[in-house]
């Protein structure tokens, strides 16, 4: 299969087209935060060559808004994934592990539970939480996005079992071992990129939720750093210096998780395709 | 130290394929034992049930006196080296040693001079600290032994442990367990397709064939009286040869017109109990 030279040139032209496409607004909210606000209203666009400024991530650091969102997101983010990786990890090694009619039947409702927009499943877990008396708290955004999330970090974690012998667990139980240290001193450790995926994607996922917490926690309540934006558009006209601020010191966060995670992070994702 | 006794012992695994059938064996204490055979004739099976990692469909397997059909595998104090030695990645060759002897709940000083002593009979000393993928495939079999050696189990099994050496490590690997057995003294069931291995290490060896045990007996015996065709066919290298000749009078071979031999005195006797 060779193809004519200029198919060849359009190719690559289309390649650059596309990535300029999803590179622009990441440019634009990167060369606006350390623009200051009237800058950013005449030339958008400019790089931020002689009025380089850090005053709008300095003024978005002092908003209370901005302080106890992102101090909420955290605690929420962090709660839910220490509920969620353990609880789904060790669900995986059941399911993945024993062969037997419930774990197959709990590995269907697991993928079931895969499918489901978590708009529609909103509405029936407030009314849930509302019954637990955890309407408006941490637990109950907690608890709804470690059950919301469970299933795809079931159905990770399963994927990447599948790569890691099951030799180790029966070399464990001759040692004389229990099932559930088997699970934490010997296959846990070893699922690590699969850990490492789990958590940047679920972290990025409850970190940029917004109608949950909006919902769950209820604007009167307590504010994550998604909701706060929100509410820093309606309540203090149009700053765009300040808002450019706050939206970088939103995606801080995650982006420094990621970092921090990422050579696991694709080996993680795709483990378990094929037999190392 | 223990004897391992298999009486009727029967695998069946789902779907009705008879991995091992009716199988009656004792095994003595301080014995090496070897379970040969081609693929698929259920000697690995033996070996997993006796591990605890099959269930047995029928009869029973005991180790020393107990019988150990409900016991798990946690519990029945063996000792198993894998084919693909299964140590634990994450952990160094210490850490691999010790995670037994940590279930067993023991002090950290008797750990470390456990596994010190059996580092040095492996001479891994050097290697203490490593992970085993820095580790050539000589030492990771090493560590395998040194790990199932430090726990001091009442029984070793051993699953095809040399099979992925190369040819001259085998052989020399093959002395090295067979002494240090002797040394120990511990009962060993060492599962292999290679009837070489077998012959040269087992005190006994028991050749399955289709699940079916054939014949149990010493290397010698059963190079020299195979009990049936398929036990002589398999065993000895280059193989043997069989072809059929008349006898007369129920004591002689008839080789051609001119020339005949005596039967062997065991083959007269066989021949006549017909």
């Amino acid at each position: 299969m060779t193809s004519p030279l200029w198919i060849g040139r359009y190719r690559s032209a289309f390649a650059v087209v596309v990535s300029a496409i999803f590179a622009a607004p990441l440019y634009l909210a990167l060369v606006n935060v350390f623009k200051p606000a009237d800058a950013i209203r005449a030339h958008p666009l400019a790089l931020p060559l002689h009025d380089f400024t850090t005053a709008n991530v300095a003024g978005a650091a002092q908003l209370s808004l901005v302080q106890h969102g992102l101090k909420t997101s955290l605690i929420i983010t962090v709660g839910s994934l220490l509920l969620m990786v353990p609880l789904s990890a060790m669900a995986a090694y059941y399911v993945s592990r024993w062969d037997s009619k419930v774990a197959r039947l709990l590995m269907l409702f697991f993928l079931f539970g895969l499918m489901l927009p978590p708009q529609v499943v909103l509405i029936p877990t407030t009314v849930i939480l509302r019954h637990l008396h955890l309407m408006f708290t941490y637990w109950g955004v907690i608890l709804n996005f470690a059950a919301y999330y469970l299933p795809f970090g079931v159905f990770v974690f399963s994927g990447f079992l599948r790569s890691v012998s099951r030799e180790l667990d029966e070399a464990g139980a001759i040692d004389g071992a229990s099932s559930l240290k088997i699970f934490w001193r010997i296959i846990f450790p070893l699922m690590r990129p699969a850990t490492a995926s789990v958590i940047v994607v679920t972290a990025l996922w409850t970190w940029n939720d917004f109608l949950s917490p909006l919902i769950i926690l209820g604007a009167a309540h307590g504010v994550t750093i998604t909701t706060g934006i929100y509410l820093a558009i309606g309540t203090y006209s149009i700053d765009y210096g300040q808002e450019f601020g706050v939206m970088f010191l939103a995606s801080l966060p995650v982006l420094a998780l990621f970092l921090f995670l990422q050579r696991y992070f694709v080996s993680g994702l795709t483990g378990g395709a094929t037999k190392g | 130290m223990a004897q391992v006794e298999f009486s009727e012992v029967t695998k069946e695994f789902a779907g009705g394929v008879r991995a091992v059938e009716n199988l009656n064996l004792r095994i003595d204490d301080g014995e090496f034992v070897v379970f040969v055979g081609p693929s698929g004739c259920g000697k690995t099976t033996a070996l997993r049930m006796t591990a605890g990692l099959e269930a047995i469909s029928e009869g029973t397997i005991s180790i020393g006196d107990r019988v150990v059909n409900d016991v798990p595998s946690s519990k029945r104090d063996i000792a198993m080296v894998f084919q693909n030695y299964a140590l634990y990645p994450h952990m160094s060759v210490f850490e691999n040693m010790a995670f037994g002897l940590q279930q067993q709940r023991l002090s950290k000083r008797e750990i470390e001079r456990r596994v010190r002593d059996i580092a040095q009979l492996l001479e891994l000393d050097q290697y203490l600290s490593r992970k085993p993928r820095a580790l050539s495939g000589g030492q990771r079999q090493r560590v395998a032994m040194g790990r199932a050696i430090v726990r001091e189990p009442a029984v070793f099994l051993m699953d095809e442990p040399l099979s992925n050496l190369d040819a001259k490590l085998r052989v020399q690997m093959r002395a090295e367990i067979r002494g240090l057995q002797r040394e120990i003294g511990t009962t060993t069931i060492y599962v292999t397709h290679d009837q070489v291995e077998a012959m040269t290490m087992g005190d006994r060896v028991a050749v399955l064939r289709n699940g079916v045990l054939q014949q149990v007996a010493t290397p010698h015996v059963l190079y020299h009286r195979p009990t049936n065709v398929f036990v002589a066919e398999f065993i000895g290298s280059p193989a043997m040869n069989l072809f059929e000749v008349p006898v007369d009078h129920g004591r002689e071979l008839v080789l051609d017109s001119s020339e005949r031999m005596p039967a062997p005195a065991w083959a007269v006797d066989q021949l006549s109990g017909r």
